[in-house]
């Protein structure tokens, strides 16, 4: 639009260079020709772009409405003067100028008042991106204290809780006469529990293996490990291929730490021939269950303790939800599932 | 050199395996004197040597190298895994295993790149590091789904630069992304009708795939190549 402006000032000015010097009426009546037509064409063009701008109501609307009112009125004297209307005891030569010195001066003021407005646009622009900016970095800093915390707790609550036992046993057994081979073991054996308590930290906190995919992998050799050796026949049925569906570390580490529990308790407690994980991917929830067909529990006064609230308050804090269905000899289902 | 130790457990002789020699480097008294009783509970080994850094190791070893290596990586100096590539260079053949607190995959990758065959967590118990040595010896190596996913993407690099890059052979990438699933050895094996030990022998040839690129693009940086 701004080239518009150019161009209809240029072609305003136009006429008024006096580019045909001659004496001859024939060449006048030309001059006078290419005048007005000129002249009428710029002005049509100058209403034309006039209500344009006037439709968007600004103080720019203004200017070129005076622009283009004081080139009427030139044009009108001038044209009036030639034609004998009006006897005016200027010459058309400086009157001309002069209608061209101020038509130049409106125009050129109402293309800097474009400008300015422009500039005022993008200053306020880059003030509210700045402003955008400081938003998502607060937001930013705010997630990552929040994570810290949440690490904080995970390694108070596995690690703390862990040597604290080792403290314990140990203070227990040097009041002891002797000290049994068995209690040393059972130090050494939460020791190396804390060992890869440690692992599965270090794991679920690097954001390489934030998909599901390495979850599924991770969660496997886990629970490999704790039915390998235990006696019990068991199948794990988890999803294989998950495409590229991304966990946050807190998701990754509830399931696994929820699922190995669960797992654990059933090899320990359930005495059952058989044990089952199945875990699925269906659309934006993840369903996983833990069957076995054991002994079964009864809910209330079960060997509930810290490893059971201890999954109630992860799936909590994962927005999602677990359930037992579970009777004396019936074997155990505990169903749980949360939404991505 | 010979301490005695109050053992925690005293654990069968599992295994028939004689070594001529053995080298464990580790820092930590305690741990390098546990290592070195249960070691010589139960195996046969002909000459045992310990030591604390790895610039004595270094010095000691290179002419006179041991079958099997256990190499601490912290060690004060000269790192396990430093050590163990200078060694691996003179003496290809020597079996090097890496010591380690945690199993971080970073760590244990790059060891298997520097020459290690077989990784352990130092609070294994010893009845498992035996297993571990034994195994080695045998020609088997441990892998974990993390590290499968380490080699897989380390391949996967080099298919596109150097052409004097080792590739894995198609059993290989097979093996390997199972591995990466989380899969055991025997499933695998299963699932792909072979036995067992032929897996083993894969991941061995896998890892020794990964240090000779890991060799070649060292020997690229300094521009021989």
């Amino acid at each position: 639009m701004r080239w518009l402006m150019y161009a209809l000032a240029f072609w305003g000015v136009l006429p008024f260079l006096p580019f045909i010097k001659s004496d001859t009426s024939g060449s006048m009546m030309l001059y006078l020709v290419v005048h007005f037509v000129l002249e009428i064409s710029c002005v049509i063009l100058l209403i034309g772009y006039l209500l344009w701008v006037a439709s968007t109501r600004s103080r720019l609307a203004w200017f070129y409405f005076t622009a283009v009112i004081i080139t009427l009125l030139c044009s009108a004297v001038l044209v009036a003067k030639h034609s004998g209307w009006v006897n005016l005891p200027i010459s058309s030569g400086s009157f001309m100028g002069a209608g061209a010195i101020i038509e130049m001066i409106i125009m050129t003021a109402g293309i800097s008042l474009q400008f300015y407005k422009y500039k005022k646009e993008k200053e306020a622009i880059l003030i509210s991106y700045l402003e955008q900016q400081k938003a998502i970095t607060q937001k930013i800093l705010m997630t990552e204290e929040a994570e810290r915390k949440r690490i904080a707790r995970e390694l108070h609550d596995d690690i703390g809780a862990g040597l604290t036992r080792i403290t314990l046993m140990s203070d227990a057994a040097t009041h002891k006469n002797h000290v049994s081979a068995y209690e040393i073991e059972e130090i050494a054996a939460t020791c190396r529990r804390l060992v890869g308590s440690m692992g599965e930290i270090v794991w679920s906190l690097s954001p390489e293996n934030n998909s599901l995919e390495n979850l599924v992998a991770y969660m496997r050799e886990e629970l490999h490990k704790l039915l390998e050796y235990s006696g019990i026949a068991y199948e794990l049925y988890l999803p294989d291929h998950s495409g590229d569906t991304l966990l946050t570390n807190e998701q990754r580490r509830n399931l696994l730490l929820v699922t190995k529990e669960l797992v654990h308790n059933a090899v320990k407690y359930s005495k059952a021939q058989n044990i089952s994980v199945h875990g699925e991917l269906e659309k934006d929830m993840l369903r996983f269950s833990v069957k076995d067909d054991g002994s079964g529990f009864d809910e209330k006064n079960a060997r509930s303790g810290n490893g059971l609230r201890n999954i109630r308050q992860r799936m909590a804090e994962l927005g999602g939800q677990i359930s037992f269905e579970s009777g004396l000899k019936k074997g155990t289902t505990a169903a749980y599932y949360f939404q991505l | 050199m010979r301490h005695t130790i109050n053992t925690f457990n005293t654990i069968a002789p599992i295994m028939s395996l004689t070594l001529e020699s053995l080298a464990i480097i580790e820092d930590d008294d305690t741990i390098r004197n546990y290592l070195a009783e249960q070691v010589q509970l139960h195996i046969d080994v002909q000459e045992l040597m310990l030591f604390s850094n790895a610039e004595d190791a270094l010095a000691a070893l290179t002419t006179e190298p041991a079958t099997i290596v256990l190499f601490d990586v912290q060690l004060p100096g000269i790192n396990g895994i430093e050590c163990m590539r200078r060694l691996k260079i003179i003496h290809p053949q020597m079996l090097c295993m890496v010591l380690t607190v945690y199993d971080k995959p970073d760590t244990v990758f790059e060891a298997l790149k520097a020459g290690a065959v077989s990784y352990l967590l130092k609070s294994t118990s010893a009845e498992k590091i035996l297993e571990a040595i034994e195994e080695v010896y045998n020609g088997g190596s441990p892998i974990s789904s993390q590290i499968a996913r380490k080699v897989i993407e380390a391949f996967a690099l080099k298919e596109k630069t150097n052409e004097h890059f080792q590739l894995l052979s198609r059993r290989e990438k097979e093996i390997v992304e199972e591995l990466a699933r989380g899969y055991r050895y025997k499933e695998i094996a299963e699932k792909l009708f072979l036995s067992v030990d032929t897996v083993r022998t894969h991941i061995r040839n896998i890892y020794e795939k990964l240090q000779v690129n890991s060799r070649i693009e060292a020997l690229r940086k300094t521009g021989l190549i």
